[in-house]
Formats: structure tokens, sequence, C-alpha cells
């Protein structure tokens, strides 16, 4: 049996929210990068 | 970050030895299913679990085990259940310590998934593939060895019983994005993507499918006519920029761009064959690139022996590889996707891309051509084919050649050394009547001597026929055949025994297939193929003895 990481309900809403924001295409890491600085945001 | 499960109190009935067997069981079955969801039925058989408790307790045999077992779980009937599959007796719980609820009849007529799986018979049929970047079925399996890893382990008895439970996938929340570095959180960041219905992506780029522009059936006849007229494979940039007429400065340029990526990548009649860089699409109807002398397939097959290998090398990872050409790649006009050439090749844009088309330039003879890198698949081993008329009019099997990486992605260059003309009676397959036979020939190139098949070194080869093909499938049986034609025989007649250089064998068994000197070596030195050996005394003397 496998088990996989996976991003909370809260992170993929920031990553739709980021990418209906934008308008065009992000890379991984772009995404990646914007999502854990919300994340910083919210913990600071 | 792991959310850590609060531990469970749970209170047996019965008398205290079924209390403190029913906890032992529970324990053995919570340690089985530790990774399930909470609600998730763990099941197992009585019969396994008894006889389990037999082999750790020999006070009482399995038969023994079995009935107090069942009495304890009947007066545990608010954590187990019994249920009795094909004649088999099961014991069946979950992590929370409930017996597994009953699945609940749904109507699933209006489901989304039932209405995707059965969709009414007007529909018209949507061919979609989902673009993958290949990085990340890589970063997967990191992720899933650390959620291994970070599991909490349980302290009970761990089972040897079988187990027979409903796999649910066990998923680890991330919570704290501090606790992952980059490249997993990319990865992660990419895989969650590719999951979502609601968002399309394409290589390592990702949009809102709603805000993906959509291609008309017009654009996409359009698309697939320029290519076809242009005879090759065409970039992205310019099909947007010739065919749908957007230019570079255009604000919603990279929009397009990789609208045209994402869409063309939905339709049946387009293929992606683009590197890193160099986005390349092609169409059914372009002229095939490579031979006609052997089929796709059987070339991948006869470099099966190089999938290992090939794994193993790093794209990109060198500027320039020599290449010493066999006689197998000349005929055909190939070369192998071994680890040399595959560190100076183009690694895949998408995991599932079976081609890419590069260009290749030939300073010395002032020609470019199409060449058409064809991946490893499964146990097809990957190559890259079109040099047929380029080998055949520059090249001699045993020609040194170099393949060096450009600035430009996906285009190279193919060098050799040129020299004076040298004339030789060099092996060629007379196509007509499939025969072997050895041919003056004048070259202009350097080549590797060891390499070079020619009349004096084997004149034995004069006059046969090429292997056939379920011959040729076995690497042994064309050693084998190899040792006939080019080895001394110093054997008796009723007993031959072959002696070969390996130097030979490598050259001569390359006629039929590709065989490296590594693989040739590891035949010999099998004790699976005991006719063949190697000298322990002289360096590189290999012998066959046939099986009388």
């Amino acid at each position: 049996m496998s088990t996989e990481l996976r991003l909370s309900e809260q992170h993929r809403a920031v990553l739709l929210a980021l990418l209906r924001e934008v308008k065009r295409p992000l890379t991984t890491e772009e995404l990646a990068a914007a999502l854990r600085e919300a994340a910083q945001q919210r913990a600071g | 970050m792991q959310t850590i499960e609060p531990r469970l109190e749970i209170e047996f009935n019965g008398s205290p030895e079924e209390r403190e067997l029913a906890a032992r069981v529970f324990a053995i079955m919570r340690t089985a299913g530790r990774f399930f969801a909470l609600t998730a039925p763990i099941r197992m058989p009585l019969q396994a679990l008894a006889e389990h408790l037999a082999r750790l307790d020999q006070q009482r045999d399995a038969e023994g085990w079995a009935a107090a077992l069942k009495l304890a779980v009947e007066a545990n009937d608010a954590v187990f259940s019994l249920e009795e599959r094909d004649g088999v007796l099961y014991v069946a719980t979950t992590r929370e310590g409930r017996p597994p609820r009953p699945v609940e009849e749904v109507d699933t007529a209006h489901m989304l998934p039932r209405r995707f799986q059965e969709p009414p018979t007007v529909a018209p049929p949507v061919a979609r593939r989902r673009p993958v970047a290949v990085a990340r079925p890589a970063a997967d399996e990191e992720l899933a060895a650390e959620a291994v890893a970070s599991a909490a382990p349980e302290p009970a008895e761990a089972a040897a019983a079988p187990v027979e439970i409903i796999p649910a996938p066990s998923e680890i929340q991330v919570v704290d994005l501090s606790q992952i570095g980059d490249d997993v959180l990319q990865a992660l960041v990419a895989a969650e993507l590719a999951t979502m219905p609601e968002v399309a992506g394409f290589a390592d780029r990702w949009m809102l499918d709603e805000d993906v522009p959509r291609l008309s059936r017009g654009n996409l006849r359009r698309l697939r006519e320029y290519i076809l007229e242009r005879g090759q494979p065409l970039p992205d940039t310019e099909l947007v920029e010739v065919v749908l007429g957007v230019r570079r400065s255009a604000p919603d340029y990279e929009v397009q761009r990789f609208a045209l990526n994402v869409r063309l990548s939905q339709e049946e009649d387009f293929e992606f064959v683009g590197v890193p860089g160099n986005y390349l699409w092609s169409t059914k109807g372009l002229p095939a690139i490579g031979t006609t002398k052997r089929r796709a397939a059987d070339i991948g097959q006869d470099y099966r022996v190089l999938i290992e290998e090939a794994q193993a090398a790093i794209p990109l990872s060198e500027q320039v590889a020599d290449h010493v050409l066999t006689f197998y790649e000349h005929y055909l006009g190939v070369l192998p996707y071994n680890a040399i050439l595959a560190s100076v090749l183009p690694p895949q844009v998408l995991a599932d891309q079976r081609v890419a088309v590069l260009t290749f330039e030939s300073p010395q003879t002032y020609e470019t051509f199409l060449v058409e890198l064809r991946y490893p698949s499964g146990n097809r081993g990957g190559y890259l084919a079109g040099f047929d008329a380029f080998f055949r009019d520059s090249l001699v099997p045993g020609a040194l050649i170099t393949i060096e990486r450009t600035d430009t992605p996906g285009h190279y260059t193919i060098d050799y050394l040129r020299v004076s003309g040298q004339e030789r009676r060099l092996l060629n397959l007379d196509e007509k009547n499939r025969r072997y036979i050895f041919r003056p020939t004048t070259y202009y190139c350097a080549v590797q001597e060891n390499m070079l098949l020619t009349e004096n070194r084997f004149p034995r080869f004069a006059g046969q026929e090429p292997l056939d093909d379920r011959t040729r499938r076995y690497p042994d049986l064309v050693l084998a055949a190899t040792f006939e034609r080019v080895g001394e025989q110093i054997g008796t007649s009723d007993a031959p025994r072959y002696m070969a250089l390996l130097d030979d064998l490598v050259a001569a068994a390359n006629v039929e297939r590709p065989m490296t000197p590594e693989l040739i070596r590891q035949i010999a030195e099998s004790p699976d193929y005991p006719q063949f050996s190697i000298d322990p005394d002289a360096e590189d003397v290999l012998y066959y003895a046939p099986s009388p």
C-alpha cells in the first residue's frame, strides 16, 4: 500500500486563487514560491 | 507535518482471558492496517490469526486458539465483527475500534464519476491526454519514501497472517511548509495541480483551464495543413505566429502559446516531439524519419540491452560524445541511446513523450538533417534514427564520430576526422541475395581498426546469410553464431571448440544486433551459458564449445 504526501485543502485553495488572479501560465517553481510566501505571511 | 493521532482507550469485555486475547488481536489488526483510514475495514481470517497465536504461544494448538478467539471476538461485538465470505470466517474491525459499518446503498446513477464512465451515446469522443512534466514522478517516489519514514510506528505485535483488507491509499497532509525543501514542495505542487480538473498544465506550466483559449476546428485544420506543407515538425512559436497570427510582442502571446501546447496535447492528430527550450509539434502524415529496413519496434527490442545504462545517464550533462560506428548502426542509420550519448541528448519534456525530433548538422558535408530520438519505453531501448544517407555517403562501419551539443536546443553537430582515401575490401550486405559479401570500398574517414570488418580479418563471413529474427533476438545465440563465423576452431571435427578475441567478437556480433563488450563478457561468465568461457590466463580470449 502506498503512502503519499498531499497538500492541504487550504494550500490547494491558495494555488487556485493564484492561478485565478494572474490569468497567465505560471511555472511550478513560481507557484511553489508564492505558496510558501502566502503560508509564511499567514504564520507571521 | 503529520497530525498525531490520539491514543485509543478501548475497554474490552468478557473474562480476563477473553479481554486480554481481544486486546492482543486488536493490536495485531491495528498494526496491519496502521496506514488505513480510521473507519476503513481491516479483515483477517480467524484461522490465520489462530495459527499466528499458536506459533507464538504453544499452550494451545491452532484449533484451540480459533475457538478461544471466536469467544473473545463475540464477547466484544462493540469492537469486532465476524464475517463469513466464501466459507472463510473473518474477524473485522477498524482502527477506531469499532466494527466496520455496512456500506450504504447509494444511488450513483447521477453521480459525476458514473456520468463520466458511462457517457450518453451521442457524446463525441474526447481524447484528452494530460501532459505531465517529467520531473514529477521521480519526486513522488521520494515523497512516498519520506512519508513512510515519517509515519509514527505503533508498538504492537506484527501479524504474520495474511490480511484481506479493502485498500485505502494512505495520505499525509502537509500542514507546515517550512518543514519541506523547495524541490519537495515543487514536486508536491505539480502533483497536486495535475490532479485538479480545473487546472490545465503543460510541462511545468499551469493555468486555470477556463482561462486557456480553445482552438477552433478551423485552427486545428490550419495548424495541421501548415505542418504538412512545411514537411517537418514545427516549433510552437512559429505555429502561434504564423497560423494563429499572434505576434511575439502581443500581450497575450505567452497565453496563446501555452494554449496551443495544451490544446494540441489533447488532440489525437498531433504529437509533441520537442525538447526543453524548443517545443515541436508533429502531425499525422509527415514523412517518417529513419530507416524502413527494420521496424522501429524491432530496433527498440534490439537495444533493450541498453535500458539500464541509459537510465543511469544524466541528460545534457556533457557537451561532446565520441562513438565508433558498428555495422548494425551503419546499415540502419541509427545510433544507440547508451550512457555516453544519453549524456549529451535532451531529456523528455513530458513523462509520456515517445519521441523527440532533433536536427543534426555535418560541418564537413554541409548537410543538415532531421533525426528522431526514440526514448526507451517498457522493454524497448532507446535510439536515434535518421542517419541512413549520411552514414552511407560519408562513413564506414568502424568510423569514429563525434556528436556535439550546440547552444540551440535540439541542434547537434556530427563530425568525423577526414583522412586521405583508404581502399579496403569491407563487409556489405547484398540485399538482393540476402548474403554478406566483401566489396572494395574507398573511404575518407578515420576508423578504429578493431571495429573495421575487412575480408582479411573475417573471410568466413563471405556468402553467409544474415541470422533470422528469432536467433537475433537472443544475444547468446548471436554470440554462438559469431564464434562460428570469426573464431578459430581449436577442437576436433566431432567436438568443435572455438577460440576468439573479444575485439573480433564485438565487431562481428554487432553485424547482427547491438552487443556491447560488457554484454559479451557477461554471457561468457554466466553459469547459465556453460558453452562459453573466458581464458583465465590470457586477457580477452573467449571460448565456445557447442553442445553436442
